[in-house]
Order: C-alpha cells, then sequence, then structure tokens
C-alpha cells in the first residue's frame, strides 16, 4: 500500500477513531474525578430547561464575548459558525440535500476567520501578551485544514470528492481517483481531529464540566 | 498546609507582607513546585484547575469586567495573565505536552522571579469573580488566585494580619480580636441595654442557649464596632419570635483560611460547627459578612467533620428575608427616608446567592431605594475584597485603584446611604468615602432594619 492509498483509505478511519477516543478519555477523566471544592457562581439558571437556555444562547451568539470584546467576537464568532456550517452542510452535501458551493463558503470563513484572529492578537497589545505559540498554531492548522479543503473542492479537479466521502461511510473507500491536494486535504483533516482532544480546544467538552459541574453546582 | 506557628522577624523588603517563616530565596521554587503537587494530591482542586489551566482561550474577556485592571491599565492586571503565572507552572510540572513541548504550548519553568510576580499579582485580585460571569468557558480566575495564594502561604508569603488573627482565633483567646470572653460579656451586656433603652423591650442577647433554632456568629468587629448591626439583629430574632443563641466560647465567624490557607480554613470552620453542635443547634446563622458565610456555604462539605454535614449554614440576610416572607416582620418605612441604594458584596451575591433577600428587605424598610449600576452579578466590588482589606499597607492602592471604580458606581447613585451588609465591604467602602470626600454613609442592612422595625406588642 503507498503511502497516498494508506492516508485516503486507513488513516481517516484511525483519525475519527483517535478523536473520539480522545474526547471520551477527556470527558471520562474529568467526570471521575473525586468530588471538588463547592464554587458555585451565582445566579446559576434554575433547572435543566433554564440550563439549556442559557447554552443555546451562548451557543449560538458567543453574547458573552460579544459584550466585552467585540473585535474578537467578530473572528471567533465566524470561525466557529464557519466549522458548526462546514459539518453540518458537508453531511448535507454528501446526502444530496446541499450545494458544494455552502460547504466552500463555510470553509472559506474558517480561512479568513482564523487568519482575523490572528491578526488580533498581533495588533492588540493585551492578547499579544497573553498568546503563546500554541494559539497562533492552533488557528494558522485550522486555517490551514480548510484552506486544503477548499482546494481540494476547486473546479479544475476532474472528480468529486463527494464520492470518495460516501466511500468512507459506507466502509468502502475508493481512493483510485483522489488527487495530491485531495490526499493532503484528508491528511490534514485527520491530523487536526487526532489532535484537537489533546489540544485546548477541547473546551468543546470542558465547558460542560465549568457550566454544569462548578459554576452551577447546587450541593 | 499550615502556616507554621514560628515566629520570625525575617521579611522580604520587596513586598510588605511579613512572613511568619520566610523561606530562603533559593528553597522558594521547589517548595512552590512540591506545595502545588500537595494541592493537587489533595484532589479537591483537580476539575476546576484541570479545566481553567488547561483550556483557557486566552480572549481576554476577563480584562473588561475586572475593575482593577479598568483603574491600573496595568497589563500585569489583566485577569487572564495573572492566572498564567500560575499556568504556566502547572502545565510544565504536572502535564504530558508541557513536560514535552515547553513554552510551545506554554508551559515554563518556575524561577524566583515568576514567584515575584505571584506575590504581587495574586495580591492585586479581590477574588470578587465578577471576571467569571462573563467567561466564555467558565473558567474562575478567582479560584487561580486563591490557590496561587495557599501556594504563596507555604513560601512565607501572606499578609500578617490574616495569619496573625487566625492563630489568635484557632488559640485559647478564641477570636481574631483577641477580645476576652468577660469584654464580650460585658459588651452583649450594653447591648442590651442599649435595647432596652431604645424600645422600652427587655430584648434580649441569649448566651449559650442549648437547642436554640439559630446558633449565631458574626464577624468580631460587629460586636464592638458595628453595634447598629447588632442591635438590629437582636430585633429582627425577637420580632420574628425566633429561638437564637450567641455561643460565649465561639461568637466569630471570620474566617480569613477562605483567602490563603484550606488548612486554617477547615480549623476555623469546624470549629464553629463543634461550638454550634455543642449547644445542639441545627442551623448556623452567619451575620453579615460576606467571606465568612462563603467559607461556610462553599466548604462545608469538604472540609466539615462528618459529624457535622447534617448542619445547615445560612446567612442572617436569608434568615431575616424568610421571617419577612413569613409575616413575622413589619416595619415603618418612613424611619429611613434618606435615599438608600444597596452595595452587593461579593461573596453573598455572586459567592451566595443572595441577590433579591436583601433587596426586598430593604424594599420593606426604607422609603426610597433606588440601584447602583450596574447591579447584582455584575456589581462592582467594593474595592477591598480577597482580604486586602485587612491588609493595611495595601490601602493607598485599595483608594486609588481597587477601589475607584466603586467610588464611582456610588457616586453616580446620588443616594444618601450605601447599605453594605459584609464588615470587610462596610471598612473598605468607608475608606474610599472618606479618600474620595464622598459624603455618604454607610451602614449594614440591620443598621436599617432595626431603625425600621415595629416592636410594639411585642413587650
Amino acid at each position: 500500500m503507498t503511502g497516498s492509498k494508506f492516508i485516503a483509505v486507513i488513516f481517516p478511519y484511525i483519525a475519527v477513531a483517535l478523536c473520539l477516543l480522545g474526547t471520551a478519555w477527556r470527558f471520562i477523566h474529568w467526570l471521575s474525578l473525586p468530588p471538588h471544592v463547592k464554587w458555585t457562581l451565582y445566579p446559576a439558571p434554575e433547572g435543566l430547561a433554564g440550563q439549556l437556555k442559557y447554552m443555546v444562547k451562548e451557543m449560538f451568539t458567543f453574547e458573552t464575548l460579544y459584550k466585552f470584546n467585540r473585535r474578537l467576537w467578530f473572528g471567533s464568532f465566524s470561525m466557529h459558525m464557519g466549522m458548526a456550517g462546514a459539518v453540518l452542510f458537508f453531511i448535507l452535501y454528501l446526502s444530496g440535500w446541499s450545494t458544494k458551493l455552502v460547504v466552500q463558503v463555510c470553509l472559506s470563513v474558517i480561512v479568513i476567520a482564523p487568519i482575523y484572529i490572528i491578526g488580533l492578537r498581533i495588533y492588540d497589545k493585551n492578547l499579544r501578551l497573553l498568546s503563546n505559540f500554541e494559539e497562533f498554531f492552533n488557528l494558522a492548522f485550522l486555517a490551514g485544514v480548510a484552506a486544503a479543503g477548499l482546494a481540494a473542492s476547486v473546479p479544475h479537479i476532474p472528480v468529486s470528492p463527494r464520492l470518495y466521502f460516501l466511500g468512507l461511510i459506507e466502509f468502502r473507500p475508493d481512493a483510485s481517483f483522489l488527487s495530491a491536494v485531495h490526499i493532503l486535504a484528508v491528511l490534514l483533516g485527520g491530523l487536526f481531529l487526532m489532535y484537537l482532544p489533546l489540544s485546548k480546544m477541547i473546551h468543546y467538552v470542558s465547558k460542560y464540566f465549568t457550566y454544569h459541574h462548578i459554576n452551577w453546582q447546587k450541593e | 498546609m499550615t502556616i507554621e506557628n514560628e515566629k520570625s522577624e525575617e521579611t522580604d523588603p520587596k513586598y510588605p507582607f511579613r512572613s511568619e517563616k520566610l523561606l530562603p530565596r533559593e528553597e522558594r521554587v521547589v517548595r512552590f513546585i512540591e506545595t502545588l503537587q500537595e494541592v493537587l494530591g489533595a484532589k479537591i482542586y483537580n476539575l476546576p484547575l484541570e479545566t481553567y489551566l488547561g483550556t483557557c482561550a486566552k480572549c481576554n474577556n476577563c480584562a473588561e469586567q475586572c475593575q482593577v485592571y479598568q483603574a491600573s491599565r496595568d497589563q500585569k492586571d489583566l485577569p487572564a495573565w495573572r492566572s498564567d503565572l500560575l499556568r504556566k507552572v502547572y502545565k510544565k510540572y504536572f502535564t504530558t505536552s508541557g513536560k514535552l513541548f515547553g513554552k510551545l504550548v506554554g508551559a515554563e519553568a518556575l524561577s524566583e522571579e515568576d514567584i515575584d510576580n505571584m506575590v504581587d499579582a495574586f495580591y492585586r485580585c479581590n477574588m470578587c469573580r465578577r471576571c467569571g460571569v462573563n467567561c466564555p468557558l467558565a473558567i474562575d480566575n478567582a479560584l487561580i488566585t486563591r490557590v496561587g495564594r495557599v501556594i504563596l502561604a507555604q513560601l512565607g508569603f501572606v499578609p500578617a494580619n490574616m495569619t496573625l488573627s487566625t492563630r489568635t482565633q484557632l488559640g485559647e483567646i478564641g477570636n481574631t480580636s483577641a477580645i476576652p470572653k468577660a469584654a464580650f460579656i460585658d459588651t452583649l451586656d450594653f447591648l442590651e441595654e442599649e435595647l432596652r433603652d431604645e424600645t422600652g423591650i427587655a430584648i434580649p442577647i441569649p448566651r449559650d442557649v442549648e437547642g436554640a433554632e439559630f446558633f449565631f456568629a458574626a464577624p468580631v468587629s460587629d460586636y464592638i464596632m458595628e453595634a447598629d448591626t447588632l442591635l438590629g439583629i437582636a430585633k429582627t430574632f425577637y420580632a420574628a419570635g425566633a429561638s437564637w443563641t450567641v455561643s460565649m466560647e465561639n461568637f466569630d465567624a471570620i474566617n480569613y483560611g477562605l483567602f490563603y490557607s484550606d488548612a486554617d480554613l477547615e480549623k476555623v470552620l469546624n470549629r464553629l460547627l463543634e461550638a454550634a453542635n455543642s449547644l445542639k443547634c441545627k442551623t448556623i446563622v452567619i451575620g453579615e459578612c460576606g467571606h465568612s458565610t462563603k467559607a461556610g456555604l462553599l466548604f462545608q462539605k469538604i472540609y466539615g467533620r462528618p459529624e457535622y454535614q447534617g448542619m445547615k449554614v445560612k446567612n442572617i440576610l436569608e434568615v431575616s428575608h424568610s421571617f419577612l416572607k413569613e409575616g413575622k416582620l413589619t416595619f415603618d418605612p418612613t424611619k429611613n427616608p434618606e435615599t438608600v441604594t444597596y452595595h452587593d458584596p461579593c461573596n453573598l451575591g455572586r459567592g451566595s446567592g443572595l441577590y433579591e433577600q436583601p433587596r426586598e428587605l430593604l424594599k420593606a424598610a426604607v422609603l426610597h431605594f433606588i440601584e447602583m449600576t450596574p447591579n447584582r452579578q455584575m456589581n462592582y466590588c467594593c474595592g477591598g475584597g480577597g482580604g486586602l482589606v485587612v491588609v493595611e499597607s495595601l490601602h493607598d492602592w485599595r483608594m486609588s485603584t481597587g477601589g475607584v471604580k466603586k467610588v464611582e458606581q456610588l457616586r453616580a447613585t446620588g443616594a444618601k446611604i450605601v447599605c453594605a451588609p459584609c464588615a470587610n465591604c462596610k471598612k473598605q467602602l468607608r475608606e474610599l468615602m472618606q479618600a474620595h470626600k464622598l459624603d455618604m454613609e454607610v451602614v449594614g442592612l440591620h443598621d436599617l432594619l432595626g431603625k425600621a422595625i415595629v416592636l410594639s406588642g411585642k413587650a
């Protein structure tokens, strides 16, 4: 098996598995820690409905950042909505319910927004002080993955990658028609997935604990 | 992790904190790491620390909520920067990524200079938790500050008034102001006389009453310097027909351990629980004091001995409010005709959730109530939070930086009276009034309740 074939046929499964395992490991590890000091931050939303209302509002508006840091909100909100949109519309695209163009728009946002945030982290003296290599790397990595995805989707490449991804889902991946650009996108995407749960970007899990287990702890 | 009780005159001239036993400079790094390891070994901070230190996105949203940074505009007051001082060390010595990749992931070996920065930074934080209210990742820098202080205390960096007060409290005398029992009895007798003279009713301040429903303890300064607060509380209990008691052995609710030491916090807390238990009381009522309420409410489950787990800890605001709701209290608000505004003490508001209870009491007892802006969870700290109010060497800083936003906020209300049901807040606010020439009276909540409460027919 060639390296390219390995990346296209085997590596995606490894990446997804490691991403899921890593995320599960972080979740289980935090869940299994012994009782911690009560550190409720009042007022905590009342009941499940109140908590859901808070979380949904925060997830879809980034209100906390909007209120105090509008410039960063613009980049961060765009980036996260771009990511959510890319995943959602990619699934719809594979299902035949969305066009490739919508996915490309989302990917474009994921390229531009991190670059904007990198610029802000260099330009703003406080953000510059707080930022280390990891912050820049994460943003650049994400932009790189999206850029590779975008490059792999441009029309001059003769065969649509849609068939390849459908093959992956059906465990019958056919990489024979993929170009080097496709392989690069798959490689970067896979590496990003593997890196995600190991990095500080694990906040998609940690927020559950910082909100529900700490800030909103009742007893 | 207790502060050793050996006296020493050694001090670090760079910082105005006397050390109980200051470690030589070259030993501090090793001790710091060892103590951080002990903190992590105790497990009670692991979830908050791992999530707070491991996932902060460095968005700096906390800066625009921090009143200290708002006043100073000094990058060393950025909450995320301050937390990074500990974060770098934690990552370097206690995470795999930090050990492997070092500075690339924000991990750095600890230096003596870093410790100096922490001594400075962790004692410029009010631990008010305002910065946590709108953190997108729900990270609370105040907890990181607290853990940092707990570690620094082991190196000898801790405000001397705190450790000396706690040592006195845990010693034979049993209270932070070293008031002998006989003097305390005289004080209570005097307060009872005042009550009788003022109301014509023999309102008692019950002492060592076994089986009383409420075991009451106030910060010791209240008995001496805040007589009106105590009188108001006695009147409230009396009007409600409640069974309550003060302990002659342990009447001081202050728990400075909250600001620098888990071991001392645990001892002081259990001492209070023990006193209530010995009188067969089931509910401890803390007086108008934010930090001791929070110490009781948040740490009872972790540090209270198993035999005391059934006890309830409440603040007097909650108890008085329940009396109001039960229709046991009647007020004549014309007795308080001036415009009153309310300061939310951080430890009672963000720390304990007591936002509406004091407001409902105030609205019942005063003629004109006005909110300050912002209020409730976004209220500004008095500027002396985190125990800084007792650090005399930080007085100028508290006046020029820590409390500046509070002064602006108070001035904007135009109120004549600010009600602050917390002993530490009251001290800081009064100093601010003086320093900034603000013509506003600072009172406790029960001072106002006591003036307006209707006691007729209760004699």
